[in-house]
């Protein structure tokens, strides 16, 4: 089972290498398929492994040593078990079905080879990250991940806004995995090492107060890669890179890290529910925070950006309050009709000509119906209307929160289905049905090429029937994570599930009515809350205001005044100051022969005077 | 009724006397020479002379009588014997620096190299007796030849230089006097051991008698080592005397200096007079910095070489009041080596001596005057940067050895303070040495033409520097019996 | 195998004075092809080197000052040995990358001199001779500044020549005292480190003899605030000599910590931790911060350096295997990571004749192989795993994680801040559209770039991913070093000290 396993993990890295050869090279054809099927062995090896597990129980393995010194010992070692396998599979799924896609919406781009490039070395980090067996092996492919995000956000790097996004993702990311870092040292210092089951063994005996503030240090890390507030400027920026990049790693894998992180932490977590209850709250918080920005943007990608936000959010919500495997399984579902909600809107970009303007758009069901068909199918998962896929797993979150006893959660929760609902269809109205307003812009949409819808049908599918693997899904990953029992008797639950249908059915239907009615009136746009949720809260301005302006002008005056004018000026006038006395003692050598002798009797007279006057004892 | 008064010939070991009766009759025989013959070339007038000098050294490591000799005045001990050996090899690598490629007037006088060897004889009265009376014939003697050598280079720099030289030179033998004269009243005697057993008895009452005394032979002593204040006449006689006899300047008499210092001040160190302690502290302190601070200023490399010779003086003066046998075997060591480097030093100043002066109205050796001079002369370059390195203590050239010793002796004699001011001092003389490298490794040249570099090189002048190069660059394997030897003799005469 | 050593230090003077008969035309020839035999030289010494011993090996004593206790006294040992392999592999591939013409040959020579000096630094034991090639040292690189650097370059050499000359003249003192604190003890004179190792020295003497160590070594490093000589020296040396100074020339500041004040003076050592550590922490975020603000390329990396031999220092004060292993692995891998984007500097430098960020951009579009290996060399240099920079980075903080979490944190900062003026430079430099004419058509990297570039490429990531044979070389001296001076150290905190920084687990 180990060359499975290590096939799933070096077939992406593999291609990447090889793609990476043509890298400078014009497009070439075969680099994106090679890239593809790859990936696609990744993908059917992981599908091996879930098997295996399922059958046979978790695989651990310890390829070779790496860091050694003095008592810290760090392998390169892999353990696939049921978390890790469900990632897996999950990331190569999707990274097939992405790497397939880009095939053709990369198409015209000349750096097409190395795209592929970089997004097989994503797929590479990014199972490095799940498959790895200790903390520090989780850490390369947290900052390997980092890097290809940098890489592919910057990806068209003469834009400058491209480039922007992607240094603010890697510096944002950074200020995270700093604190990650600080966790991992105090891991090694308590535990003395950093392996995951040596770990675990041993939180049960730790001191309480240093579990915590393990916790705290490794959810900071987490609240970096999955944009948790305040940290979460950077994903709506990193839209700037290619679509499938936004629907691979902005979407489906590398910001749902964070919540693994969690996840596969929840022996810790469960020892420290205050800090649960923390991550839970923050969860809460982002979940409306963020779907309230996508209500009123206008940016096609943005909008969905935003309501991943909101989504991890939710999932953080499960995971903070212990239900890790609901975590998990909506990490799962959503993983799937986000990316597809993102491809449709690549397919939507290319028929536009990269248009991003919602407005701008409107009636495309007409020239473009599998793709109207495909992202209305994800907005329906994404509101978590039955039988849909995100119905399942959301829903369970709401009812975590009530049972609980969360009960503010659970109403933030509650309004924030009603808004994912409200604005996915927003969206949708706007884009595929309504006045054809891009005609206004002479552009002539047309379908993508079939293959590429293919590509998504598989997505589409998950997206509708994932929901019913609920009960399979629970039976396997609880082997590992802990059982989560709702207490809530039957009848409030129905409630509740009702209720929760009921405001994301309205929500729906609200913005249907709206935007068949040409939406809301201009009025609104002059209102302050527009204008607040638009500019995003002013978030972005005030880092800009109170945190990079201040910080280059502190370095400028580090510079200019402090080193040069403080620092260096006093080692120049120290030497300027033993110059200057010589300056001074040369005018004692003035040539003139009785100055001379004067000098000579002088020094005689004061040692004579001194003779007298000064007598230390003998 | 008078005794008439028999003294038994043996007992007055002439022997002892024999080093310098050599050279006596050598200048007498040189000078009866030119008597005889005209137009005697200078180089064979060199040529004896340096045979002479080299006699005169085998007397001198020959010698193996009794250390007393001549009525006690004379006292052949280890650091006589060592004194001498420097004195004779710095002379007889310095004479032949007459033969350089252009004729001076002076060197084709007979009476230059009898005056040379009549001022080696004075200085070796200084080192091998501790009789001031017979100390003051040496020092003058000696003072006289250099004065009259100093003017024959017969330039109005040189008559400047000779003048003022033997103007604080005369008020210099005045102190001297002064200050044999008080001991001689205090005590009754003029040998220094005599004063010293007197003194202890006494324990050096009254005080300010002796103090006194201590202040006007430093102030006699303070002007032939050019202590701080009495180092002013240095820069000035130095640039006006030619370069070879300026290098010597900077080696023999102070050796000859240092060894009636060392006779004189560490009796009274050593024996507590805490007094002459500080006030030679404050000297050597003084002398070492104000040299340095002044020498950073210079202009003109002859004048600063003048000034760093000012200040390695204070080094040894340093080594004179720690007063251990470590100390003074640094003294001795510091000096052989230093020796040699500012020999090399002055040599090169000599080859590169132009008739005018080119680049500077005022000076003869201008740093410019050495711009790129890496370009246009790499090898002779390279040599006066390894002199430069060296003279600024930078290991492992010779001069770094010595100054190693020297703080060392410092550090083990609990002179802490001492040793970091001297290690200080070498951080600031650094960069004057430093100075001419960077105007010959890293400037343009001025003028390409070498010619104006090497008008005075001759085949001796060569060999000279040749040998000086050896010396500093292969001084580490010298370190060892060097240490041995000047231990032992150090030793030897209880020093 | 006898006197390898020996060869080692000796085998460049010896060609370098053999340089002078050689033609200048084929003079670079000669120059690569001396180096590449020392280098296979320092190869054979590593083949040779007994990975299971922690101690000095193939020693060479032959006393030669006896009466005076100085000795010629060679050896290497696991903390040593890679800092040789890096002098005598960098030499090689900055002699491979010069890209000079005139006064070649002098250049050469100079710099076969520095060499030598460089590896007598890292393998002589005994102090004096220590002394007199650490000083030795300053002579070559004066030249190779003043004579081939930029406009203000007299400025700049002079300044970088008086301050270390002036900073170590003290420790000349302090090494003599020590000399004389050994006879004091045992009655005879020894300048030989090993010697010395054993001497317990009380406490107060520890304090001043510590100080006049550090001053020393610290302007070598340079520590914040004696580290202003290095953007000059930098800014106005040619490429050969900003890649020797950074990436060698700074290691033997670092490496004087570890061999002398550590080992010498543990009680002080650990007495003036917290100062040194925070002094640390400003050079990470000082030097960081001014490193953002630069507009000129090289002077980025010139502080970068500063900042990054921050955490180099850093981790050496922890006082445990982990810190100290790590910083002299971060050593070694910021030799080459430096050195390597210091000769990228000089490549772009050469093609455009400035070093201005501003008049760059878009460099990637025309220039992608220079643009990748600058990108690998930018991530190394943030410390990105599997790259060079992380492990010793990693290991460094982590060590110092057990003497203060909180100094720990503040000196972690250096991971974004470095982040941000990199990634900031590479965007200004090479992202974006190409604004100036004179860009369009830049030659990418040639062959012989090429050549001198890509074995760092390889360095870079093969240390990253399996870094192990080094480490595990130098964790054993320092392991062994460790217990010196917990066994030597006076005070009894300081025992404790270092016991608790080498143990898991316990009270933080």
């Amino acid at each position: 089972m180990e060359n499975y396993l290590y096939t799933a993990l070096f077939a992406p890295l593999a291609s990447s290498l090889f793609v990476a050869l043509f890298a400078a090279r014009p497009k070439m054809l075969f680099t994106g398929i090679v890239a593809s099927l790859l990936i696609a062995i990744s993908m059917i090896a992981s599908f091996v492994l879930l098997i295996d597990v399922n059958t046979y129980g978790p695989l651990h393995v310890t390829m070779m040593d790496w860091i050694a010194a003095g008592n810290l010992e760090v392998p390169f070692g892999f353990v696939v078990d049921e978390v890790s396998v469900i990632m897996m599979v999950t990331v190569t799924l999707v990274s097939t079905i992405v790497h397939i896609y880009s095939i053709g919406y990369m198409d015209h781009d000349k750096s097409f080879n190395r795209f592929f490039s970089y997004l097989s070395a994503f797929v590479f980090s990014m199972m490095i990250l799940v498959m790895s067996d200790n903390f520090v092996g989780l850490f390369i492919g947290w900052e390997g991940v980092g890097l290809c995000s940098w890489l592919l956000i910057g990806f068209w790097y003469h834009k400058h806004s491209a480039s922007w996004a992607a240094n603010e993702a890697f510096i944002m990311n950074r200020i995270a995995d700093l604190g990650m870092l600080m966790g991992l040292f105090l891991i090694y210092w308590t535990v003395g090492s950093f392996q995951y089951d040596e770990f675990f063994a041993s939180v049960k005996t730790m001191d309480p107060t240093i579990l915590t503030t393990i916790g705290i240090f490794l959810f900071i890390g987490a609240m970096g890669k999955s944009a948790q507030f305040p940290l979460h400027t950077w994903l709506a920026d990193a839209m700037e890179g290619p679509t499938p990049v936004s629907a691979l790693i902005h979407a489906a894998t590398m910001v749902t890290a964070g919540v693994y992180l969690v996840i596969r932490c929840g022996e810790l977590y469960t020892l420290i529910p205050d800090v649960g209850f923390a991550i839970a709250s923050l969860g809460a918080f982002v979940a409306i925070f963020a779907a309230s920005m996508a209500l009123v943007n206008n940016d096609l990608k943005r909008i969905i950006a935003y309501s991943t936000l909101s989504q991890l959010g939710y999932m953080f919500v499960a995971a903070g309050l212990g239900a890790y495997w609901i975590a998990l399984f909506h990490l799962m579902t959503h993983a799937f009709f986000k990316s597809l909600l993102f491809l449709g809107a690549g397919n939507v970009m290319h028929a536009m000509h990269d248009e991003l303007n919602i407005k701008k758009m409107g009636g495309l069901y007409g020239s473009m119906k599998a793709t109207a068909i495909l992202m209305s199918v994800a907005s329906v998962a994404l509101a978590g209307i039955y039988p849909f896929a995100g119905f399942f797993s959301k829903d369970k979150i709401l009812e975590v929160a009530f049972s609980e006893g969360a009960y503010f959660l659970w109403f933030a929760l509650f309004i924030g289905a009603g808004l994912t609902a409200f604005y996915s269809f927003r969206l949708v109205m706007l884009v595929f049905f309504g006045e054809k307003e891009y005609v206004k812009y002479g552009i002539h949409p047309h379908e993508a090429q079939p293959f590429v819808i293919y590509a998504l049908l598989p997505l589409g599918l998950l997206a509708v029937v994932a929901g019913f693997l609920e009960h399979t899904f629970e039976g396997f990953v609880t082997r590992l994570l802990s059982q989560y029992e709702i207490h809530i008797e039957h009848g409030t639950e129905t409630l509740l599930i009702a209720a929760t249908l009921g405001i994301a059915l309205s929500g729906i239907a609200f913005a249907v009515y709206m935007y068949r009615r040409g939406g809301f009136s201009k009025a609104w746009e002059e209102r302050f809350c527009y204008k607040l949720l638009s500019n995003q809260y002013y978030i972005p301005k005030l880092y800009e205001l109170y945190i990079m302006r201040p910080f280059s002008a502190l370095a400028n005056f580090a510079w200019q005044k402090i080193d040069t004018k403080v620092v260096d000026l006093t080692v120049d006038l120290i030497a300027k100051m033993v110059y200057s006395t010589g300056e001074k003692s040369r005018k004692m050598q003035s040539g003139n022969l009785s100055d001379m002798l004067r000098w000579m009797v002088v020094g005689m007279v004061v040692l004579l005077i001194l003779a007298f006057v000064y007598r230390p004892m003998v | 009724m008078l005794e008439p008064i028999s003294i038994d010939v043996a007992s007055l070991n002439l022997p002892a006397l024999l080093p310098m009766a050599i050279l006596v009759v050598g200048a007498l025989a040189v000078l009866c020479a030119d008597l005889a013959v005209k137009g005697l070339n200078r180089s064979f007038l060199t040529m004896i002379t340096v045979l002479f000098i080299i006699l005169d050294f085998g007397a001198v490591i020959g010698y193996n009588g009794p250390s007393r000799g001549f009525f006690d005045v004379l006292l052949v001990d280890g650091i006589a014997m060592m004194a001498q050996v420097i004195i004779l090899v710095a002379s007889a690598l310095f004479l032949p620096l007459s033969l350089s490629h252009r004729h001076f007037r002076e060197f084709r006088m007979a009476e230059l190299y009898a005056l040379f060897m009549f001022m080696i004889v004075g200085f070796q009265c200084m080192v091998v007796s501790d009789n001031l009376i017979l100390i003051f014939i040496g020092l003058e003697t000696s003072s006289l030849a250099l004065y009259t050598l100093i003017a024959m280079h017969n330039r109005a720099k040189a008559f400047e230089a000779a003048i003022k030289y033997f103007t604080m030179g005369a008020l210099a033998a005045g102190f001297y006097g002064m200050s044999a004269l008080i001991f001689y009243a205090l005590t009754g005697s003029v040998e220094i051991y005599q004063i010293e057993h007197v003194l202890m008895q006494r324990q050096f009452e009254p005080l300010i008698g002796v103090l006194a005394a201590t202040v006007f032979m430093l102030g006699a002593l303070g002007f032939k080592l050019s202590l701080v204040p009495s180092h002013t006449w240095t820069p000035d006689v130095y640039e006006g005397s030619s370069a070879p006899l300026a290098g010597y300047m900077s080696i023999v008499p102070k050796i000859a200096g240092f060894v009636v210092a060392m006779r004189l001040f560490e009796m009274l160190v050593a024996s507590g007079v805490v007094w002459v302690e500080h006030i030679l502290y404050v000297a050597v302190v003084l002398t070492m910095t104000l040299a340095n601070l002044t020498a950073l200023v210079q202009e003109d490399v002859k004048r600063m070489l003048a000034f760093s010779s000012i200040s390695h003086a204070g080094f040894m003066m340093a080594a004179i009041l720690i007063g251990t046998t470590q100390a003074n075997t640094a003294l001795f060591l510091y000096w052989t080596l230093f020796m040699f480097t500012n020999l090399g030093a002055f040599t090169m100043l000599w080859i590169v001596r132009h008739r005018k002066n080119l680049w500077d109205e005022r000076y003869q050796h201008p740093y410019t005057k050495f711009s790129g001079l890496v370009k246009i002369m790499p090898t002779t370059a390279t040599i006066m940067g390894v002199f430069m390195f060296s003279l600024a203590g930078m290991p492992p050239f010779s001069v770094f050895w010595g100054k190693l010793y020297l703080i060392s002796a410092a550090i083990n004699s609990e002179y802490i303070f001492l040793a970091v001011i001297i290690a200080l001092n070498s951080a600031i003389a650094v960069y004057y040495y430093m100075k001419l490298i960077i105007y010959m490794f890293l400037k343009e040249p001025i003028t390409a033409d070498a010619r104006l570099y090497a008008t005075n090189a001759s085949t001796p002048l060569k060999v000279i520097v040749g040998v000086a190069v050896i010396f500093t660059l292969f001084a580490i394997v010298l370190i060892e019996p060097l240490l041995t030897i000047i231990t032992k003799y150090v030793t030897a005469s209880g020093f | 195998m006898e006197h390898i050593l020996s060869l080692l230090v000796f085998f460049p003077a010896i060609a370098a004075l053999l340089g002078f008969l050689v033609v200048k035309e084929s003079i670079r020839a000669y120059g690569i092809s001396v180096s590449a035999i020392e280098f296979l030289l320092s190869l054979v010494l590593w083949i040779g080197y007994d990975n299971a011993n922690a101690g000095y090996q193939f020693v060479e004593y032959y006393p030669f000052i006896s009466s005076y206790g100085m000795s010629y006294y060679l050896g290497v040992d696991g903390i040593s040995i890679f800092l040789v392999i890096l002098s005598t592999f960098i030499t090689m591939i900055a002699f491979i990358a010069l890209s000079i013409e005139k006064e070649i040959k002098n250049l050469i020579i100079s710099v076969l001199f520095l060499e030598m000096t460089m590896v007598g630094v890292f393998v002589i034991l005994d102090v004096i001779w220590f002394y007199a090639f650490w000083e030795l040292s300053l002579v070559p690189m004066l030249y190779i500044i003043g004579a081939w650097g930029s406009v203000n370059r007299m400025y700049a050499s002079i300044k970088f020549f008086l301050y270390t000359f002036a900073g170590s003249v003290l420790m000349l003192v302090g090494i003599l005292y020590m000399g004389f604190l050994y006879h004091e003890a045992t009655g005879i004179w020894s300048f030989s480190l090993p010697d010395w190792y054993l001497l317990q020295v009380p406490f107060e003497t520890q304090l001043w003899l510590f100080g006049a160590f550090f001053l020393a070594f610290a302007i070598k490093v340079p520590m914040f605030p004696f580290h202003t000589w290095l953007p000059y020296a930098h800014g106005q040396a040619p490429t050969i000599g900003s890649i020797l100074l950074a990436a060698v020339l700074l290691k033997m500041g670092s490496y004087g910590f570890v061999r002398f004040s550590l080992p010498l003076f543990p009680d002080a050592s650990v007495y003036f931790l917290i100062p040194v550590a925070v002094i640390c922490i400003i050079m990470v975020i000082y030097a960081a911060m001014i490193a953002y603000a630069q507009e000129d390329m090289k002077q980025v990396i010139a502080y970068s350096s500063i900042s990054h031999m921050g955490i180099v220092v850093l981790g050496t004060f922890a006082m445990n295997a982990e810190g100290i292993t790590g910083s002299i692995f971060l050593m070694l891998s910021h030799g080459i990571v430096s050195g390597a984007l210091f000769m990228l500097v000089g490549v772009i430098y050469d093609r455009r004749h400035t070093k201005l960020m501003r008049d760059f951009g878009g460099l990637a579009s025309v220039m992608p192989n220079f643009a990748t290996i600058y990108g690998i060399m930018l991530m190394a240099s943030v410390g990105l795993p599997l790259s060079i920079g992380f492990v010793g980075e990693f290991l460094s903080l982590a060590g110092f994680y057990r003497i203060s979490w909180i100094m720990t944190l503040f000196a972690g900062t250096g991971i974004i801040l470095g982040a941000v003026y990199m990634l900031v430079l590479y965007k200004k430099s090479f992202f974006g559209e190409i604004v100036h004419a004179e860009n369009k058509t830049l030659k990418d990297l040639n062959a012989k770039e090429l050549t001198a570039l890509i074995p760092l490429v390889a360095l870079v990531v093969i240390l990253g991913v399996y870094p192990k044979p080094v480490l595990s070389v130098i964790d054993m001296s320092v392991q062994k070093m460790l217990v010196l001076m917990e066994q030597k150290a006076v005070e009894q905190t300081t025992k404790e000290l270092i016991i608790k920084a080498n143990t898991i687990g316990g009270t933080h």
